[in-house]
């Protein structure tokens, strides 16, 4: 009996990590666009959806290697957010109501139109990297090892990014203060293209990454839009870095509280203790000043 | 100013009298619905509408304080499924379980508030989507009560009837009520407190307007309609699933809003009516029928700004335009 | 702009939506007449005769039922090219209106409500999972002969007060005591089995079911069932618990293919090579595309897939040929959940001789066997479902090593 309590507790060690760094990869692309730009992008899943499709058409159908059909999924993704900047976000900016119904109204098109065309058949991408890892009692496979990696080096680079170029200091600017921005000969419309673009560019690499680690649905986008906002607004808003921390709490208690609990309890839990942690520090565990 | 008063109160009594007369025509045509079709499942389309205006023009109630509630499908089912676990399980008499479930909304969404009203409209809305989902998880993971995910069935019904016209009157009666008395709260001192806090929290409480209170009784009475809501959909159509609650419903409860138009009461009733049954006429389309749906919204959203409300503003506008240029050739 | 003319705007919607909805297809009489228009000119004039289809065309199921209504529509198809069906010396070809239930119970009421009131038919197939309950009880109010294509065996779905619903086939109950039997007979050493199955409300029902079958078997079962959330992103927890289980074999009672596919992914990638035993709708090489080529190993599956037995019978080499020409070219025949209801009600109107649902449902409960497309089944369910209203036929048990799916043998499968 000790083997197998041992056995669990490492197991679920090892799963909170991983799963951590899946929920980051996730909700990277989401948390950037809204705390850079303050763009509330309610279709990430389903853009997360057609990244995976991408990526699934050219690896399987066309027949070329994934992490090639990978860029391509993320070149094509990414133009989609000039796309969605300019005829969604652009027209709409700050009303947030308006956002959700062009939203919903892309949602319904995009799910309905993969629905549609695909045959009854699971689809799975290629795996990205094959092989198990074995080390003592614990085994892993690469591939979310891959993911661990992938995610967090993204996480870096995000940082940098907007920490020491140029275009990263023009978002933030944007986002302070839209007016002064302008005034300083900040190109806006430039920049949140970008910023949507590179949002979109994420959301298409999760997906395409996740493709291949689950099966493709048309629907995989919508379950994880709500762990994105949960990481969103736990890691507060205003702050990239809080996505790290936000990540690995859901991703923990999304491995542990399933050793307990059955089912559809774990998320009534989970929801009570995201709830909990907002009520006492409402601007999240990172965030700035809330902004009335 | 005095002759300002009177010359003010006789536009409006003239204005008024058309009111009353529209009004009339248009409750004497719903009245008469049953009798234009006698097709059971167009009357059930109706009746469906009927609970879906409640719930969205209680949502836009609570949306006039500045939050947005996106827990109002989850309320509208806590108010479903207490109603029907109390009618099926412990046997009490639909009508009274009706009318139990909306007060326990209503206690539901009290509670709940307080804490949530120190959150500002973002982390309002956000704490309120985890709330609703979780509310629903929980409903789910009650087992044998509420029978999970796939729901619940054989509920007692309000009559013991087949046809459906008892409950198209009976809804419409409800839902008339409902709607004056969520007007008359709006156009009440209660309703211009709540838009002065949307607009600003910190100029309403410097002139004496308790920000929690008001909050917190925007919430209680959406709450009690939308609960009222609940109850009259699960006694009416025998079966229950939760995912007839989730997050993607508030988010077209929030639609019908939008779409209707946000900046008036009858917004949510014209949206409701529209975006619910123009679908409808479509379902023979099958797997293609939601696109009819994103279709309206895009043409809506991207015609109409302020939803389907101004329409008639436009117009007039419209016409005013060609007669002055006409009358200045 | 507030309030002016919203009264008369209210007015004006209202109206176009009653004109709109007076043209509404549903509601129209002409379905209710086509039961007697004359489909060809010929010397003996062939009517035609709807029945309704209730199905999941969107949302989760929409896919997998998509393809289950296309088998449906070849089975109608089959039965209206032997000559459809002879009722009272007239011949009738079946016609099959499809409403949509949204992969919702509130949705499948709709769809039901639409079939029964506006469509007027008198029999209906379907729907999938668990949303019988929400058809059985409208069937019974208006005396409207109901056969289901699946059974959670929840409250509502078939029981002794649901005397105008069928079971086309025994379904997950059916699937498991395949399973079951093919378990007992090929594998002693397995002594201690975990159960998983997705927490969807049939845990207390379908699942207390289960674990009394395979106690009377002779099994322990370890542990309570996991139930695991059928949207779950991840389901390595799931997996960590069945592997802290220890046990022998592991029986995934039911659930699609994602959860259960990437709980033996999961499990085989750290570590486990406990025997894998599924029973569901699904096929079996769909298990490998989500689980991987080296981790879908030691796995043993039961479910209606036909993957390439020998010698399957005519009908069923008639409908995989037809189903593989309609989708064009590759792809699997999925489970026949619609197909087979439809097979069974053609050759109860011939036997019935009468469109009475009445008459059909008595000559139903009085057959004990009845032709499928997978052979001959039996009617039977009073142990399981309180009333003899299920079909249940033989199954082929397939097992999964190093990704490549085997065909074993038909296992007879008795609901009982």
């Amino acid at each position: 009996m000790a083997e197998s309590t041992i056995l669990l507790i490492v197991a679920t060690i090892v799963n909170a990590l991983v799963l951590s760094s899946m929920y980051i990869l996730l909700a990277l692309g989401f948390t950037f666009l809204f705390n850079i730009m303050g763009i509330l992008n309610f279709a990430h899943g389903v853009i997360y959806m057609i990244g995976a499709y991408i990526c699934f058409y050219m690896a399987t159908v066309v027949g070329i290697n994934q992490w090639l059909a990978l860029l391509i999924s993320v070149a094509v993704v990414g133009l989609f957010g000039i796309f969605m900047e300019r005829f969604i976000f652009r027209p709409f900016f700050g009303n947030i109501n308006s956002i959700i119904v062009v939203c919903i109204g892309l949602i319904t098109v995009l799910v309905n139109a993969v629905a549609i065309s695909q045959p009854y058949n699971v689809q799975v991408t290629p795996a990205f990297v094959q092989g198990i890892l074995k080390v003592g009692i614990v085994s892993l496979s690469w591939q979310r090892i891959v993911f661990f990696l992938i995610g967090v080096s993204l996480l870096i680079l995000v940082l940098l990014f907007i920490n020491k170029t140029k275009q990263g200091l023009q978002m933030r600017a944007v986002a302070q203060d839209l007016e002064g921005a302008i005034l300083q000969g900040i190109n806006v419309h430039f920049v949140s293209a970008l910023a949507c673009v590179i949002a979109c560019a994420l959301a298409a690499t999760a997906g395409s990454l996740m493709g291949s680690y689950l099966s493709l649905t048309p629907y995989m986008g919508n379950d994880i839009m709500i762990k994105v906002l949960e990481i969103l607004v736990l890691g507060g808003i205003g702050s990239i870095n809080g996505v790290l921390f936000a990540g690995l709490i859901v991703g923990t208690l999304d491995a542990v509280l399933p050793i307990w609990l059955s089912g559809t309890a774990t998320q009534a839990i989970m929801m009570l203790i995201i709830i909990v942690i907002l009520l006492f520090k409402p601007q999240g565990l990172f965030g700035k000043e809330v902004r009335a | 100013m005095g002759s300002m008063i009177a010359a003010r109160d006789s536009s409006s009594r003239r204005k008024n009298y058309t009111q009353i007369i529209l009004y009339g025509i248009l409750i004497c045509f719903l009245l008469f619905i049953p009798l234009f079709f006698q097709s059971p499942y167009v009357l059930h389309l109706f009746i469906l509408t009927l609970v879906y205006i409640i719930a969205a023009a209680s949502m836009r109630f609570i949306m006039t304080s500045g939050q947005i509630p996106l827990a109002h499908a989850a309320f509208l089912g806590l108010g479903a499924y207490v109603s029907a676990v109390l009618s099926k399980h412990v046997g009490l008499s639909p009508w009274l379980s009706l009318f139990i479930a909306a007060f326990v909304a209503m206690g539901v969404g009290i509670f709940i508030s307080f804490p949530f009203a120190r959150l500002k409209a973002f982390y309002y809305a956000m704490v309120s989507l985890f709330f609703g989902v979780g509310l629903l998880q929980a409903i789910e993971s009650l087992g044998k009560l509420t029978g999970g995910l796939a729901g619940i069935t054989a509920i007692p019904t309000l009559f013991n009837t087949a046809s459906k016209v008892p409950y198209y009157y009976c809804f419409l009666a409800l839902t008339l009520v409902s709607l004056v008395i969520l007007y008359r709260f709006e156009v009440s001192r209660i309703g211009w407190n709540l838009k002065a806090i949307d607009q600003s929290y910190l100029v309403s409480s410097s002139v004496g307007i308790s920000e929690v209170k008001y909050r917190v009784l925007a919430v209680a009475i959406g709450c009690f309609f939308v609960g009222l809501a609940g109850g009259m959909y699960a006694n009416y159509n025998v079966t229950l699933s939760p995912s007839s609650f989730d997050s993607s419903v508030t988010l077209w409860m929030i639609i019908y809003v939008t779409i209707g138009g946000m900046n008036n009461f009858s917004g949510p009733i014209i949206g409701t009516a529209v975006l619910f049954l123009i679908p409808q006429y479509f379902s023979g389309l099958k797997q293609y029928a939601p696109f009819i749906s994103a279709a309206i919204l895009f043409l809506v959203i991207f015609m109409f700004r302020n939803g389907l409300v101004c329409i008639p503003g436009l117009l007039m506008a419209f016409y005013k335009r060609k007669k002055s240029t006409s009358k200045s050739r | 702009m507030t309030k002016k003319g919203f009264p008369f705007l209210l007015a004006a919607i209202m109206l176009a939506a009653i004109l709109a909805l007076t043209s509404l297809p549903g509601c129209s009489s002409k379905t209710t007449t086509a039961t007697t228009t004359t489909t060809s000119a010929s010397a003996q004039p062939i009517k035609t005769y709807t029945i309704g289809l209730c199905a999941e065309l969107t949302g989760f199921l929409g896919a997998y039922n998509t393809a289950t209504v296309n088998e449906a529509q070849i089975a109608v198809d089959m039965v209206n090219e032997n000559g459809g069906i002879m009722v009272g010396g007239q011949n009738y070809l079946l016609k099959l209106v499809v409403e949509d239930g949204k992969s919702t119970l509130d949705g499948t009421t709709a769809a039901a409500n639409k079939l029964i009131f506006s469509d007027n038919v008198k029999f209906i197939l379907g729907p999938d999972a668990y949303f019988n309950s929400a058809v059985s009880g409208l069937c019974e109010q208006n005396k409207i002969m109901h056969i289901g294509g699946y059974c959670t065996m929840q409250p509502g779905e078939l029981d002794s007060t649901t005397t105008y619903s069928f079971l086309g086939q025994g379904a997950s109950i059916n699937y498991f005591t395949g399973v079951l039997a093919y378990l007992k007979a090929n594998y002693p050493n397995v002594k201690k089995v975990a159960l998983t199955m997705p927490d969807d409300g049939s845990i207390p029902y379908f699942g207390k079911a289960v674990q009394q079958m395979v106690q009377d078997a002779g099994y322990t079962v370890a542990g309570s069932i996991i139930g695991y959330d059928n949207n779950a992103v991840d389901f390595s927890p799931y997996a960590a618990k069945v592997m802290a289980t220890q046990a022998d074999a592991v029986i995934a009672c039911s659930g699609v293919v994602l959860p259960n596919g990437s709980i033996l992914k999961n499990m085989r990638d750290a570590g486990s090579n406990m025997l894998f035993v599924v029973c569901n709708s699904v096929i079996p090489s769909d298990y490998v595309k989500v689980a991987g080529t080296k981790e879908s190993t030691g796995v043993v599956d039961c479910s209606a897939c036909y993957i390439g037995a020998p010698d399957p019978s005519p009908i069923l080499q008639e409908m995989i040929t037809r189903y593989i020409r309609s989708i064009g070219g590759t792809g699997a025949l999925v489970t026949l959940e619609y197909a087979n209801p439809v097979w069974e009600l053609a050759q109860l109107f011939n036997k019935a001789n009468s469109f009475d649902p009445a008459v059909v449902k008595t000559t139903f409960e009085n057959m004990s066997s009845i032709e499928t497309f997978y052979g001959t089944g039996t009617i039977s369910g009073l142990k399981t479902f309180g009333i003899k209203h299920a079909v249940s036929y033989q199954l082929p048990i397939t097992t999964i090593d190093n990704g490549v799916p085997t065909f074993k043998q038909w296992e007879p499968a008795l609901v009982p």
